[in-house]
């Protein structure tokens, strides 16, 4: 209270703009007209005022599962330096053009800018800087010049887990052959994430440059068929495996072996590959993670009306909320607690009909996220001409063999890993979404990197060696 | 079965034949990490027994709470068989088939037999597989039904 009664305003005072530089985007009616990448990226001008938000704390840099140094790589922006950005970004990632794209950005979900605006746009500008250097002048500013320890590592997986594990080993000079079952790199960053939101040019960009380091890849080569598990343990001097998660999870409900079904990775692989997976021009789509939600917005791309039917709520949706955001604004229509218990031969010939109840949400007892149990009072029949399930994927560790099994820890289809990704078989180390919880790439990127640490301590000797 | 020992006996054995099952299962799982997961289950049966055991010896009282949420989601699964290479989303399938079968058992004869002690401890049998079978649901809803 002033003097005489008088009151006076506080004025605030911020140091940074609470409004994030808006990214410029193709509009939903654009973007559904094909694949071409929505987000278009930041200017050079876009980018330094963005950059200029950051408030440099490093709360960013603990969250990050890569620990990638976000407010120096920011700060290059600043001062215009994009090649001393890339090379800090390469110290924990060798996914930046990827990353800048797809990556889950714990690090935003913690910056403090967002408690009084919106948190920076770090992946955006993790983007910005990758593509501001051109492919051919890595090599001249990332200078990694691979030596030759004479030791070499097998590596069963080319997703982000096992060319972030590449990458890292090849820079402390052990040679590193790839065994991939498909005819490319990238693993689910190629096959499961559409070209709208990762374009290959991005991808390859990232892939391209770990491969000219020396790395051999062994393509269409399925480790358990193409080659033993045993032969790699005995020729190796230590192996990697970063398999992912391939199998999707079945729906174990009457009818689902219906041909008009659908996985939604075979929709997403189909369309990868540039083939029609012929879904008609009504879809249903089965989940609310990130493979439904692709798998929706790909279809309303192929032309087709989509509803997706999902158990629980929108804010239970384990799909990034900016994916369903755009997907709901590109027309996808989202059934909100529905439970699919049936499916069947739809009256028309060639469709499908899927029985489903409506749900309610009781809170768990043991104070988890609330649990839908369905009314079997409100039941409902809709037909469509496919139905894609996506409801969850699983691993296919039938390539390790039972005696190897017995040594090893697995839990509900996932490796247990030890320090630095080992396991309990020597010279066996695991990373990716086979072996952790969270299944997204940044992970698996940083599982990659932790298990060429371990990797390289355990070839020279076990303890030592420092980062990578 | 006349008597509450005689049911109770009755059940304690039907544990003890589950938790055989699984064991025996888990000694033939060919899948990574299945065994441990069938392992789990047949320790879960035991303590069941265990459970049963004490309130036979009048140490324990059958499940108290009023009502048990059923997620019905058992109710609309298809069966699977309990193969060598059975997959944990299997096994789970498996086990909640089993409880909800318990469950209607246990059910249907206290629908079957007067008001009274022998009822009450039917219904107390019932609600006992009912948590057991929410159990199960609760681990499928959450590690199957993940992106669900």
């Amino acid at each position: 209270m002033a003097a005489g009664g008088a009151t006076t305003a506080t004025p605030t005072i911020t140091c940074f703009h609470p409004k994030r530089i808006e990214m410029e985007m193709l509009g939903p009616e654009e973007s559904v007209e094909s694949f071409t990448e929505v987000v278009k990226g930041y200017s050079e001008e876009q980018a330094r005022l963005e950059a200029d938000r950051c408030v440099e704390c490093g709360i960013c840099v603990a969250t990050c599962p890569a620990h990638m140094d976000v407010p120096d790589y920011i700060r290059s922006i600043r001062d215009g330096d994009y090649a001393k950005g890339l090379k800090l970004m390469y110290r924990t990632n060798p996914f930046p053009a990827t990353c800048g794209r797809i990556c889950t950005r714990r690090c935003e979900s913690v910056c403090p800018v967002g408690i009084q605006g919106e948190p920076v746009a770090i992946r955006w500008l993790k983007r910005f800087i990758a593509d501001q250097v051109p492919a051919d002048e890595y090599q001249r500013i990332l200078n990694d010049q691979p030596g030759s320890s004479g030791r070499q590592v097998a590596v069963i997986g080319a997703g982000p887990g096992g060319m972030s594990a590449a990458y890292y080993l090849r820079r402390k000079g052990h040679a590193v052959t790839v065994f991939e079952a498909e005819d490319k790199a990238g693993g689910m960053l190629r096959y499961g994430v559409p070209s709208y939101r990762l374009p290959d040019a991005a991808l390859d960009k990232d892939l391209d440059y770990i491969r000219s380091l020396g790395v051999e890849m062994k393509f269409n080569t399925r480790v358990g068929r193409d080659i033993q598990m045993a032969e790699l343990l005995d020729g190796y001097d230590a192996v990697f495996i970063s398999t992912g998660l391939w199998v999707p999870s079945s729906m174990r409900i009457q009818g689902e072996e219906h041909p008009r079904v659908m996985a939604g990775l075979r929709v997403l692989d189909e369309v990868a590959n540039g083939r029609d997976p012929g879904i008609g021009k009504s879809v249903a789509v089965i989940g609310g993670g990130n493979v439904a939600m692709d798998a929706a917005r790909v279809s309303r791309r192929l032309g087709a009306e989509v509803t997706i039917l999902y158990r629980r709520r929108i804010e239970d949706m384990p799909a990034d909320p900016e994916e369903i955001h755009e997907a709901q604004a590109e027309g996808v229509r989202i059934v909100i607690q529905a439970i699919p218990v049936e499916v069947m031969d739809a009256e028309q010939p060639g469709r499908v009909a899927i029985k489903w109840g409506e749900a309610e949400m009781v809170p768990d007892p043991n104070g988890g996220r609330p649990r839908p149990v369905l009314q079997e009072e409100r039941m409902h029949t809709d037909s469509f001409d496919t139905i894609i399930s996506a409801i969850g994927q699983g691993s296919d560790l039938d390539f390790i063999s039972k005696e190897d099994q017995e040594q090893l820890e697995v839990k509900w289809g996932k490796f247990i890993a030890g320090d630095y990704q080992a396991t309990r078989m020597q010279k066996l180390f695991v990373g990716g979404d086979v072996a952790n919880r969270t299944a997204d790439a940044i992970s698996a990127i940083e599982d990659g990197h932790h298990a060429a640490r371990g990797i390289d301590r355990f070839l020279s000797g076990a303890a030592g060696s420092g980062a990578v | 079965m006349n008597t509450v020992d005689e049911v109770l006996d009755y059940a304690i054995g039907q544990e003890e034949e589950v938790a055989a099952f699984y064991a025996s299962l888990a000694q033939r799982a060919e899948k990574a990490g299945m065994k441990d997961v069938l392992m789990d289950f047949s320790r879960e049966e035991q303590r069941h027994k265990e459970r049963l055991l004490a309130v036979k010896q009048g140490e324990h009282e059958l499940t108290p709470e009023q009502n048990v949420v059923d997620l019905k989601i058992t109710d609309y699964l298809v069966d699977v068989d309990a193969s060598d290479d059975i997959s944990y989303q299997d096994a789970l399938i498996v086990a909640m088939k089993r409880e909800r079968a318990a469950y209607r058992l246990y059910s249907d004869m206290a629908g079957k037999v007067p008001e009274g002690e022998l009822k009450e401890v039917f219904v107390g049998l019932a609600k006992e597989e009912a948590k057991h079978k929410l159990f199960f649901e609760s681990q499928y809803d959450e590690r199957v039904l993940s992106d669900n």
